[in-house]
């Protein structure tokens, strides 16, 4: 092993730890309360982990959270992206979920067929 | 399995959170992550220990950063619901601050918060078994560096400029030995690392292998290549075993990984660690015996000089230096000497840490700036006395050290300010005691500790403990005169100047110390056959307070010579003086603090 071998190695076990570190530029937040589980939040969360890895994206971190109180619109998924306002969305499936990563995250374009809002209900702005 | 994980759940695996249930904690969360179907999105990693130890066993979970303490087995289910599933913090484990304040997450943690990590920066972060979590915070970085950038003196000039000094207690420059055993001519040299952590409540050596071992072995090569040497010793006390096992993972990691062994980063440099477990006898810890056992001799010290850079081990140029020490290296050549120089005071660079033990809220490891003051540690980050008793005094360097008294809170922690207390850094053990501790007693503690210890080489050390131990033991009997602490001071002297090796001729320090600081508690035991702290049980005579006794009849029912009656009639309970033998159980089993201990 030679020291640029120890750089290569060094790059590509940070992305492993980057979850460690403190800032992160994306932040998906998947609501999984009770009705979002039974609404299939669960898939949503398997879908947007696995796109994550597919794309072997290192400036993300997925969440998990509680009910947004909107039940009839879950799964719902929160993406926030610092200093924006962060976007929401609903009635989602593992497909939706993939192109939430796929655009929004990674090309920068909401999915905006699925949004349903700019920020949940009673969230200070 | 996808390699991106949502959740690091870090789950300290040191010592002390071990034995308070780490490991049930660990398989019962394995359990309940398969139950649930999250093992592929949450990863389990086994940290070294992350410091506050009290609070064992730790969780803490990112990038939520919620840390949770004394978790137990039966928590895990509850919280994995909660916390992995739902995203909220599972409440009943979160600590909470003397004041009340519930502390979510790491960041509001002021234990951690006011702490300086250099040599634990690791510690609690990566997992200890798994090289590349080293690698990716840097490590074997400043080794590459030094192999193919920097010549062994630049090396050694950074050292030096750091103002690094031995941290097993001695306090001796680092930079300077390195240049010693470089200068010694000789075909082989060695250079050893001390980890033969032996002082009572010293644990950071322990912990560092523990928690970030491939670090001491990067700093040994370093040392290697700067001072001509290709084979390092690791000499480990077989009370570590987790140490030890975890040493051996990282070293075969290293050799297989090309950072340890033949042709190093593509240069001609070569260097190899061997471990060697010591039986665990407190004299090997000096250098000189180290070698010995190291030889496969019996560990007894041997006169300096020769000194091991002239002639260590098996008759070649050696250099040692303490596992703390080591783990300053990589930051050193990382961050450059200067840097690491701007910390600390005048003439004690850098950071030290401490063992944080007795009688204080948070007890486990701290690291701090050289000079930060003895109240910062005693009360910013261990958050004062237990129960919120008076302060007495600090005693620090354990066998070797001193008392700091409550007067001299704010004397900075540095090698000359602790030197001038009558204390010494030492390896770094800080134990707090209260007003319920009793310093003649605490001096003999250390002293019995010494008779022990004592290889019987040397007189003074063989026989001088020995008496000392006997004098301290009648004045805490109270069979003492006035001429026995002349002679107490006086042999103390004696075995300070004329003994062989540095066990010995510390060995009086608890006692000097104490007296210099208490000397009137001495004389309480002496002229009044007191003991002002309520310890030594000769001295003392427990009766009760009619006041406050109910006549339950607890007392009575466990004295074990029945000396504790009523008389008819009588509804309260009395202490029949001429038997009783003093044990205390009375004491401790009322209930309503009736027994009056004096």
């Amino acid at each position: 092993m030679n020291l640029d071998d120890l750089r290569r190695l060094r790059e590509k076990a940070a992305r492993e730890l980057a979850l460690r570190s403190e800032h992160r530029r994306f932040r998906v937040v998947v609501c999984m309360g009770t009705s979002g589980l039974a609404k299939g939040s669960r898939e949503v969360m398997d879908a947007l982990l696995a796109e994550v890895d597919r794309l072997e994206l290192d400036d993300v971190e997925v969440v998990a959270t509680g009910s947004s109180g909107v039940e009839d619109l879950e799964p719902i998924v929160t993406v926030e992206e610092g200093g924006e306002t962060p976007v929401v969305y609903g009635q989602l499936d593992a497909d939706a979920a993939r192109r939430i990563i796929t655009e929004h995250v990674v090309k920068g374009r909401k999915v905006t067929q699925y949004v349903i809002a700019r920020r949940l209900p009673g969230e200070v702005s | 399995m996808p390699e991106f994980k949502r959740l690091h759940c870090f789950l300290c695996m040191g010592q002390a959170c071990v034995s308070s249930g780490a490991r049930e904690v660990r398989a019962r969360l394995a359990e309940e992550l398969a139950e649930h179907g999250l093992s592929d999105e949450v990863v389990i990693v086994e940290t070294g220990c992350a410091g506050p130890c009290v609070h064992g066993p730790l969780l803490s979970v990112w990038p939520d950063e919620v840390l949770y303490h004394q978790v137990a087995a039966d928590d895990v289910p509850k919280l994995v619901v909660e916390h992995f599933i739902k995203g909220r913090p599972y409440t009943p484990c979160l600590i909470t601050e003397p004041g009340g304040d519930i502390i979510a997450t790491q960041r509001d943690f002021a234990f951690l918060q006011r702490q300086h990590k250099i040599v634990l920066e690791n510690c609690g972060v990566i997992d200890p078994e798994r090289i590349e979590e080293y690698i990716a915070r840097d490590g074997y970085l400043a080794l590459g560096n030094a192999l193919t950038a920097m010549t062994p003196d630049q090396v050694i000039d950074e050292v030096k400029l750091s103002g690094l000094r031995g941290r097993g207690g001695a306090g001796f420059p680092t930079g300077l030995k390195w240049g010693l055993l470089r200068q010694s001519p000789g075909p082989q040299k060695y250079v050893i690392c001390n980890a033969d952590e032996g002082d009572p409540g010293a644990f950071m050596d322990r912990s560092v292998l523990e928690g970030d071992p491939h670090r001491v072995l990067e700093a040994m090569a370093i040392k290697g290549y700067a001072t001509g040497a290709d084979t390092g010793y690791i000499y480990c006390r077989a009370e570590y075993p987790l140490a030890i096992r975890r040493i051996e993972i990282a070293v075969r990691q290293a050799r297989e990984y090309g950072c340890l062994g033949e042709g190093l980063f593509e240069t001609d440099f070569s260097f190899d660690i061997e471990l060697r477990v010591g039986a665990g006898a407190f004299v090997c810890g000096e250098e000189t015996a180290l070698m010995q056992s190291i030889e496969g001799k019996r560990g007894q010290p041997m006169p300096r000089p020769p000194f091991p850079t002239q002639r260590g081990l098996w008759g070649c140029p050696t250099s040692i230096n303490n596992v703390e020490t080591y783990a300053n290296i990589p930051w050193i050549l990382r961050h450059g000497g200067a840097a690491y120089a701007a910390l600390g005071t005048e003439r004690s660079k850098g950071t030290k840490v401490f063992a944080l033990a007795g009688n204080v809220k948070n007890t486990g490891l701290v690291e701090v700036p050289m000079g930060t003051s003895l109240r910062e540690v005693v009360f910013g980050i261990g958050g004062g006395v237990v129960d919120d008793r008076p302060f007495k005094a600090a005693q620090t360097g354990g066998p070797s050290g001193g008392c700091i008294p409550a007067a001299h809170l704010d004397a900075p922690l540095d090698y000359e300010s602790l030197t001038a207390l009558g204390a010494i850094v030492g390896s770094g053990g800080l134990i707090v005691l209260d007003d319920t501790s009793c310093m003649v007693d605490v001096a003999r503690y250390y002293m019995e500790f010494c008779v022990d210890e004592s290889c019987g080489k040397c007189i003074p050390c063989r026989a001088g403990t020995r008496q000392v131990y006997e004098i301290l033991t009648t004045i805490c009997e109270g069979n003492a005169t006035m001429a026995d602490l002349d002679r107490l001071e006086k042999l103390c002297l004696l075995m300070r100047d004329m003994s062989l090796c540095g066990l010995g001729q510390t060995a009086p320090n608890p006692v000097l110390s104490t007296l210099r600081h208490f000397r009137e508690e001495y004389e309480a035991h002496i002229l009044e056959q007191r003991c002002p702290s309520a310890v030594c049980r000769k001295l003392l005579t427990f009766s009760i307070n009619p006041a406050k006794c109910t006549g339950c009849g607890v007392c009575a029912r466990n004295c074990p010579v029945e000396t504790i009656h009523k008389e008819d009639g009588e509804r309260r309970y009395e202490v029949h003086q001429d038997e009783c033998i003093k044990c205390g159980m009375c004491f401790d089993v009322c209930n309503f603090g009736a027994v009056v201990k004096e």
